[in-house]
Formats: C-alpha cells, sequence, structure tokens
C-alpha cells in the first residue's frame, strides 16, 4: 500500500480536549495544522466520558489566588508549580466561558444562571455539569469549520527528529502514523508536534482507561523529553461495586456526601486523613479501605443512604453512568449500602509523564506536551479530582499559541528514510510472527504482578526491585514473541509494548524517591520528608543503547511562591502488617 | 462488555463502528434464515470492550445492549489473604 506524507506547520497527536484545544489556537494563530488521532475525535479520549468540568465561579485574581493556590499546593503535597497553578485558576475560567460561548451545554438552574457544584477535594474550587461527548463533538465541528486537517484512526507510532537519532540531540521533525485497521502508513513532517497525552493504564476494563497506553508517553520518552512524577504513576479507585461492576463518577460521588463504612458500620475515613476525611483523592480511600479490610474489619461499604433525595438527582444529573449501572444492578442507594472493591495499579493519577513548562514546552524544541498524561505541574499527585478535563483545555491552548508562534522561525527538517524504517520495522514485527504470545497474555502478566500486594501496597526498595525484574523479564522473553494476525492486533502489540517500557520507568523512578508521598507509599521510608524531598525527580532516557533511565532531582523555588511548606517529617497513617513488614520474607 | 446485539433491528448503518474507542466491532454481511441478506455489526473483538457504552448512545435503533457486569475481572488484590492471622 503506498505511504502518505503529509507536511504541515503544527501536528497535534491526539484528538482529546487538550488536543483539539491545541489545534484551535494554532489554526486561529494561522499555522497549517493537522490534528491526528487513533479512534475517534469525540468518541475517545477521557474527555469524552467527563461530566463535569473544573470552572472557577469567576475570574480569580489579587490576593484571592493565594487561597486557591493553598487548594491545590496542599492536595499536591506542596510538590505543585505554583506559577502554573495561577495560570490554570485563572485561565480555567476562559476556557470554560468560551466553550459556553460556542454552545457547550454546561448545567443550570431552572432560572438559568450556571449551576457550580462543590467537588472533592476542594472548598473554593467548583464545577460545572456537562457531558464531555457533547463538549467534544462541539469542539469537533469547530475544528472543521476552522480548517483543521483532521485524521481519524490513524495511530502515531513514534516521533521523527531532525537528526535521526533517539534521543536526539536537535529537535522533533515529525511524526508517523499507522492506520489501525489498514496497516497504512502515514509519515508527517511537521515544525511543531503537540503531543496531546492521555494518562497511561494497563486494560482493567475501566471505562476510559483501556485505550490510553501511553503511547504518546512512549514516544516523547524514546525521543528524549524530560519526564516528572513517575514515581507517583500508581492508579487507585475504589468503585469496583459487590464484585460486580465499575462506575466511573467517584469524584461525584463523594461530592454529593458519601459516607465510607466498615463492616462495624463506623466512619473510618478521618482516621486516615484527617483534614479531608471523606473528601479525600481516591487513593488515599483505596489505601484506607484496604488497611481496613487487613486488620480484619472489612468488607467496607459505600454508604449513601443519610443523602437527601435530591442530592442522589443531582449525582445522576452530573453522573449518568453511576445511573445507568445501579439501575442495571436495581441499587436503590437510599435504601441499600454497596461493598468496595479498592484496587491499585500502575498508571498515571495525574502528574505523571513528560514535564512542560508554561507554554506547553519540553525540554526537546518543537516538542510541546498538553494533556493529563502530561506531569500536570500544578496536580502533581494531587487529590482535586475533575481538575483534569479543564487542566487539558489550558494546557493544550498555552501549547497551540507557543508553537504557532514557534512557527516562522523554523524550517521543516529533512526526513530521515532510515529513522522511517526502524520504526516501521519495529512497529510491524509482530506480523511477522507465527503464533506465540497475544497482547492479551501479557496484559494477564502484567496484571499479575503489578498487584502483587506486597508490591502494590507495602513497597520497599527490594520490592520494588523483584517487581523491576519480573517485568524486565517479560520484555525479554515474552515481548519479542508477542504476535499480531491483524492490523487491529498489531495496535494492540504496540500498545503493551509501551505501557510495559512505562511500567518500567515507573517502578525506577519509585525506587529513587526516598520517602513516602501523595500516591507513593513505601515501608522504608513511611513518612512525607519534607526537609529531603521537596523536589521534583526528572529523568530522561540515557542516549546509550541500552537507554538506562538517568534521574535528577530539582529543588523546588520557594521564595517566589505565595504557599509555603510545612517543614520536618510527617508519618504515613498506614499499617503494615507483620508480614509485610521491613525485613519479611514477602 | 456489549451482551448483546439486535441483528433484527441493526439496519447496517455504520455509526457504532466508529464510536467505538478501543475499535472492537466491525461490519459483516448476514442473513436470519427469515430475512434477506444485510449488512450488521458484530463484536469482533469481545475482551476488549470497556463497557463505555458510546456505541449503545449512537444507536439510532437501540439494537446493543451493553452491561456494566465485568466477566473478566481485573487485577485485584484479594484481602482475605491480607489479614494477620491471629
Amino acid at each position: 500500500m503506498e505511504r502518505l506524507n503529509f507536511d504541515c506547520d503544527v501536528l497535534v497527536v491526539g484528538g482529546g480536549i487538550g488536543g483539539a484545544r491545541a489545534a484551535l489556537r494554532a489554526k486561529e494563530l494561522g499555522s497549517k495544522v493537522i490534528l491526528v488521532e487513533k479512534a475517534v475525535i469525540a468518541r475517545a479520549g477521557p474527555m469524552t466520558y467527563v461530566h463535569s468540568q473544573f470552572a472557577p465561579y469567576k475570574r480569580v485574581e489579587g490576593e484571592e489566588m493565594k487561597d486557591w493556590i493553598n487548594e491545590f499546593a496542599v492536595g499536591a503535597n506542596y510538590l505543585a508549580d505554583q506559577d502554573w497553578v495561577a495560570q490554570y485558576v485563572r485561565e480555567s475560567y476562559d476556557r470554560v466561558q468560551e466553550q459556553i460561548d460556542w454552545g457547550v451545554p454546561y448545567s443550570r438552574q431552572p432560572d438559568g444562571a450556571l449551576k457550580y457544584v462543590k467537588v472533592r477535594g476542594h472548598k473554593l474550587g467548583t464545577t460545572l455539569g456537562v457531558d464531555g461527548r457533547v463538549c467534544m463533538e462541539i469542539l469537533r465541528k469547530r475544528l472543521k469549520v476552522a480548517g483543521v486537517t483532521i485524521i481519524e484512526k490513524v495511530a502515531v507510532v513514534d516521533l521523527l527528529t531532525s537528526d535521526g537519532k533517539r534521543p536526539t540531540q536537535g529537535s522533533i521533525s515529525g511524526a508517523i502514523g499507522v492506520e489501525v485497521r489498514t496497516g497504512q502508513v502515514h509519515v508527517f513532517r511537521a515544525k511543531n508536534v503537540i503531543l496531546n497525552v492521555g494518562p497511561f493504564y494497563p486494560k482493567i476494563h475501566y471505562a476510559f482507561a483501556d485505550h490510553c497506553t501511553g503511547e504518546g508517553h512512549a514516544a516523547a520518552w524514546r525521543a528524549g523529553a524530560d519526564f516528572a512524577g513517575m514515581e507517583f504513576a500508581q492508579f487507585a479507585a475504589w468503585s469496583y461495586f459487590n464484585k460486580q461492576f465499575f462506575t466511573p463518577g467517584q469524584a461525584k460521588i463523594q461530592g454529593v456526601g458519601a459516607h465510607f463504612i466498615n463492616k462495624a458500620g463506623e466512619r473510618f475515613m478521618s482516621k486516615y486523613d484527617p483534614i479531608w476525611a471523606e473528601q479525600s483523592g481516591l487513593f488515599q480511600i483505596a489505601r484506607a479501605i484496604i488497611t481496613e479490610n487487613i486488620e480484619g474489619r472489612g468488607p467496607c461499604y459505600l454508604d449513601l443512604r443519610h443523602v437527601p433525595q435530591e442530592d442522589i438527582e443531582l449525582l445522576y444529573e452530573v453522573s449518568p453512568t453511576v445511573k445507568r449501572a445501579f439501575n442495571e444492578f436495581g441499587i436503590d442507594p437510599r435504601k441499600d449500602i454497596l461493598e468496595l472493591g479498592p484496587f491499585v495499579v500502575i498508571g498515571t493519577m495525574s502528574g505523571s509523564g513528560p514535564h512542560i513548562d508554561l507554554n506547553g514546552a519540553t525540554n526537546i524544541p518543537g516538542l510541546y506536551g498538553a494533556g493529563y498524561g502530561t506531569s500536570c505541574p500544578h496536580l502533581m499527585s494531587g487529590i482535586s479530582g475533575s481538575g483534569i478535563s479543564s487542566w487539558s483545555a489550558v494546557a493544550g491552548y498555552r501549547a497551540g499559541e507557543h508553537a504557532a508562534q514557534r512557527v516562522s522561525a523554523v524550517d521543516l527538517a529533512p526526513l530521515f528514510e532510515d529513522q522511517v524504517k526502524e520504526t516501521l520495522d519495529w512497529y510491524f514485527a509482530p506480523m511477522r510472527k507465527v503464533r506465540q504470545v497475544r497482547p492479551s497474555e501479557v496484559w494477564m502478566e502484567i496484571g499479575r504482578i503489578s498487584s502483587d500486594p506486597g508490591f502494590a501496597l507495602f513497597k520497599t526498595e527490594a520490592r520494588i526491585q523483584a517487581a523491576i525484574e519480573k517485568f524486565e523479564a517479560i520484555r525479554e522473553t515474552m515481548i519479542p514473541k508477542i504476535y499480531a494476525p491483524d492490523f487491529h492486533e498489531l495496535e494492540k502489540a504496540s500498545e503493551v509494548r509501551n505501557y510495559l517500557d512505562m511500567a518500567i520507568l515507573a517502578c525506577k523512578a519509585m525506587v529513587e524517591r526516598r520517602e513516602s508521598r501523595g500516591e507513593l507509599f513505601r515501608v522504608d521510608y513511611p513518612y512525607m520528608d519534607n526537609d529531603n524531598w521537596l523536589k521534583w525527580l526528572l529523568v530522561r532516557r540515557g542516549a546509550d543503547a541500552r537507554g538506562e533511565p538517568e534521574f535528577r532531582t530539582v529543588d523546588l523555588d520557594y521564595t517566589r511562591w505565595p504557599v509555603q511548606p510545612p517543614r520536618g517529617k510527617t508519618p504515613s497513617p498506614y499499617t503494615v502488617p507483620g508480614r509485610f513488614a521491613l525485613g519479611s520474607a514477602q | 462488555m456489549i451482551e448483546h446485539i439486535d441483528l433484527v433491528a441493526c439496519d447496517g448503518c455504520n455509526v457504532c463502528i466508529d464510536s467505538c474507542p478501543t475499535d472492537v466491532l466491525r461490519m459483516v454481511e448476514v442473513a436470519a434464515p427469515w430475512e434477506e441478506k444485510g449488512w450488521k455489526a458484530v463484536v469482533m473483538y469481545t475482551n476488549e470492550c470497556h463497557s463505555c457504552r458510546l456505541c449503545a448512545i449512537d444507536c439510532h435503533v437501540d439494537a446493543i445492549r451493553v452491561t456494566h457486569e465485568l466477566h473478566i475481572p481485573p487485577p485485584f488484590i484479594n484481602f482475605t489473604e491480607l489479614t494477620d492471622k491471629k
């Protein structure tokens, strides 16, 4: 099949809300823009499943800003980039207002005023109900009207560099994509590439997670981008109900005032998180439920019986998936309690990925990041749910603007055919194999390793190293044998390879951070260490053939920022059962 | 996952095919014994469906039924194993 070649000023990879906003902004400033997406815009990306967006109820200015920054800084355990937080709070208002002007139907009061709702983890911050799918449909129409070239069902498999090498000493000069059903190769030459990276998750049948597997992360990694926050790449949730079904919408369930109770009917969250209690983050709640179980007070339940009917109606309104699921299984939240099934996997909660500055730029010229899978410098291990979609819009807008301004200063770089061939050989390799290992078998094996309780919950250096060895064994024994009978499975093979690389990177980063903070809990360092670890851990791929990660830390300059962290060490609230204690065999 | 696609109701409009973010649906030309041959949506990659319901929402004849029930449980931790025996 003939190869398709494209030239453009700005190539946007990923058609979620960040990518759509980036493409629109770059187009507004006169660039030639191509937006490429591996599924279909408005039918893929976390935004499609979102039912509310973080939306400050007013434009925050001046003195007040400090209180808003404080909310994020505390939630992010003081690792937030406070300049980014200020920019986010200010501009998320603008992004939501412009969407309202474009006709996105945000939820309203009967009198027509916007209906702002409180959300988990915020005292000041508010959200607005919106059907993300409808919002994306409106953005898709705007993209078409604006003249952005949209290419769908094409997965970008790797980035091209101006020196033909990965990691590069030069700049990013384009990308290679492959049609997911026909295998047709698309080569894009671009002056700038905006990677609108979504989160990366294993395939756990959790709505929106299964098609976000770290393709963008892995491409940026191979190209030599700086990554931050990888040690916090752990996703936890509690909404696997009655050992039967999942629903998203956890932030909203917490938002209406859910209680978490144990077997004895006691509310236990304030023991684990005295500040936020039942409004705490997903990871904290999942851990607390697990600890209650370990100490023999489980199973734990979600209790909505005290919530007034009008709040249940509100929950159903802002999160129709919850309503559908409850109806399907005949659950009446006013009468029934639901057994909770928490879990922890390696994946981005938020704040793990390519590190970006205030303009969305990475350390590589011509490479920008937007989307929830970037290091989200404000949200790092934050507790604020629902911040993700407006964050992506803000970062996308910034990246689109900055990329468009860079267009006139650079020329299209020549294409290195060797680099194209190398990438395609790698991508198509599973099709040349006889039947050996299916991608789904690798996912199962990854799941088995990452759900080992010693590793998932009670990390020590030895346990993390053991997991790394097991993951690397998969990479050496199973990955070369992956075979794909068709182009669909070929894409799945690429996904699992990329996820595995990112999971190993995350584990290596967990070893480096010698404390417990946010999503990272270590039995050998069971405290948050503000004296030594108020810093970001940045990592980049080494230039040698093995590409071993090279770590470095960056001290945060609090002298410029309004919110100051407390000093000293804070012990973690989690108990460690005997068999998982330090020095035990497990 | 997708529990059922009503092949009698399905009119082969193709919309659901592009609704699926994990690309599990395909069109095939089939005929039930009692009707003419026509293009119908089928689930090609059953295990990859993650119950997001976008296909069911987009289907204009309501032919697709999706359940939230998980047939393949994700890798969970078994708590009973964790409790310290006293």
